[in-house]
């Protein structure tokens, strides 16, 4: 068997096995594995199976993982979002929409503490779709802002998925989660125009709330004062070179502890769950790490990966066709797979293909979360919708996902509009301070 | 019984985390108030990793954490792909057997070299070890995942 029959019958078992239901780690260590076993020498994958589990846990810059997941823990019980949701409400709230639009806002602010779309979603569902219940927002419009608004999470920095890119393109993680910061303005700006524009069209989707004097909105303001202080810490720490990104991840979470503890939200039972689930998501992502270093190993000893790179440069494709069928291939992708499975899966076959077109890999990596974030929202499997269901059990999925629509477009509108300005992406970590 | 050990091991872990944030936390406010690095919290960092990470691995796999597909789950559920979901948490519990396996042997070939780290001179042997307990735990909660779904 050449290589490339063998990398393919691969692939074919990774995709058979994934959609048996194997987590996703297991399958890619399994079929990494006797795909090395075959390609190079059972000696070779069994050495695999050894060393990796141990050698790509124990680093030092992946502290990261665990400083950022446990921060978006901690602000997710010390009522940071509620604070968040208060302030941006007092602003917002009396325009026509506007507590969508504070619910797209406060999803922003959110997202600058957790680093996952699902935690976003929930934290901040749980506080907002109460309020637009009740003044008596459309189901539609209510479910679909915290639907599109949590995905914010993995685009807005910190985020788990972005730095799992970083490590698995030996990309700095400092850039990357900076890369992100404009990009996520720009799409939260399209999302709040989105609401204004459905509720001009539409005035009783989003009835306007009840106008606050300007002494209530300050004390709002200043309800919000301690996330400012955790976000200025962190991500504009690692912007400054103040902070590593490990420094400002553990200052981060150390901050919202504090943050809970002053607030008397956080006793003993909400710090084990906390920490329980902290440690559940660090060895979920782990595993799918220790997974892909076992699989892509074996992706590149099939050649498959620059075969294709090379095939493509030889048509002449050009990077904006190739860019053009990523971007389909990925929003089809996105109806059936969860987005860490798409990204772990196509990264070491995408990539020597962006590497051979001269696209920045930073730029792609931001390019991919926004397209992830689309699936996240796309029917029959978008996991952010199942979130918004379990919280607003009334309203049908079919109703959901007609809400969702209008975003799902906002987002696709950034995406041309980053593929049409790379700069937007590029410039914060261009101008960088420190490392 | 067996799931509490788990939650246990898994809060250890959280445990160490807390840890590890308190030194990461600690060293920076050596760094910039005291002017002095604190050598040993590269290496104590990359040791509680591997601690978080592998005291964690068994309980997420218990709790149903690690990422998986389920788009076809309403068929997968049907009584004729029983094997398969017996099947499947068999060869999952085979490879994490063999990955703990592997594991312990590259533990000894760690201890024969003396590998230990740089400035601190820890042992790197227990921590290899706890790696490669959690794959054997991990390969235990297949077995009872296999187990489950042919009794079901």
């Amino acid at each position: 068997m050449t290589p490339t029959t063998v990398g393919v019958l691969g692939m074919a078992a990774m995709l058979l096995l994934m959609f048996a239901r194997m987590p996703i780690g297991l399958a890619m260590a399994l079929v990494g594995a006797i795909g090395i076993a075959v390609l190079n020498s059972p000696a070779a994958a069994l050495n695999s199976l050894g060393s990796f589990p141990y050698s790509h846990a124990a680093v030092q810059a992946f502290a990261v993982i665990p400083l950022f997941v446990l921060m978006g823990n901690f602000a997710a019980v010390s009522g940071m979002g509620r604070d968040l949701y208060a302030a941006a409400y007092a602003w917002m709230g009396h325009r026509r929409g506007g507590l969508a639009s504070a619910t797209i806002l406060a999803c922003a602010g959110f997202a600058a503490l957790s680093g996952s779309s699902v935690a976003s979603a929930v934290t901040m569902g749980r506080v907002c779709l109460p309020e637009m219940r009740r003044y008596s927002y459309d189901p539609r419009l209510a479910t679909g802002v915290i639907a599109a608004g949590g995905t914010l999470g993995i685009l807005i920095p910190p985020s788990t998925v972005m730095v799992v890119y970083a490590l698995l393109t030996e990309q700095s993680i400092g850039r990357l989660l900076l890369a992100g910061f404009l990009p996520g303005l720009l799409l939260t700006t399209l999302f709040v125009l989105t609401v204004m524009f459905l509720c001009t069209l539409r005035p009783n989707l989003g009835p306007p709330g009840p106008a606050l004097s300007l002494a209530e909105r300050m004390r709002a303001l200043w309800g919000a004062g301690p996330f400012i202080v955790v976000v200025a810490a962190t991500i504009g720490g690692i912007y400054a070179g103040v902070f590593t990104v490990n420094e400002a991840a553990a200052v981060g979470a150390l901050l919202t502890m504090v943050h809970a503890l002053w607030r008397r939200t956080l006793g003993l039972t909400q710090l084990t769950d906390a920490l329980l689930q902290t440690v559940r998501t660090t060895a979920m992502v782990f595993l799918i790490l220790i997974g892909a270093h076992i699989f892509s190993p074996f992706l590149a000893m099939s050649r498959i990966p620059s075969d294709l790179a090379g095939l493509l440069v030889d048509y002449k494709l050009g990077a904006m066709t190739v860019l053009a069928i990523l971007l389909v291939a990925y929003v089809v992708m996105g109806m059936f797979l969860e987005g860490f499975a798409m990204m772990v899966l196509t990264v070491p076959i995408v990539l020597p293909i962006i590497s051979a077109l001269g696209i920045d890999p930073i730029w792609f990596g931001i390019f991919m979360v926004i397209v992830l974030e689309m699936g996240l929202i796309s029917p029959p499997v978008g996991i952010n919708v199942f979130v918004v269901k379990g919280i607003a059990e009334d309203v049908p999925m079919g109703r959901i996902f007609a809400g969702i629509m209008p975003f799902w477009f906002a987002m696709l509108a950034c995406v041309l509009l980053l593929t049409a300005f790379p700069e937007i992406v590029m410039v914060v970590p261009n101008t960088m301070m420190g490392r | 019984m067996f799931d509490r050990v788990l939650r246990l091991l898994a809060l250890g872990g959280g445990v160490v985390l807390l840890g590890l944030m308190g030194l990461v936390a600690f060293d920076v406010v050596m760094r910039y108030v005291l002017r002095i690095p604190f050598l040993g919290a590269y290496e104590m960092t990359e040791l509680a990793m591997a601690l978080i990470v592998f005291l964690g691995l068994p309980y997420c796999a218990a709790t149903g954490g690690h990422v998986a597909v389920d788009v076809f789950g309403p068929v997968l559920d049907r009584p004729g792909f029983k094997w398969l979901n017996v099947l499947l948490p068999l060869a999952g519990s085979a490879l994490t057997a063999a990955m703990a396996w592997e594991s312990v042997k590259y533990a000894l070939d760690s201890r024969a070299r003396g590998e230990a780290t740089n400035m601190l001179k820890i042992d790197l042997v227990p921590f290899q070890l706890v790696a490669a307990t959690s794959m054997a735990l991990f390969a235990a909660v297949l077995l009872v995942q296999a187990w489950k779904a042919l009794r079901r």
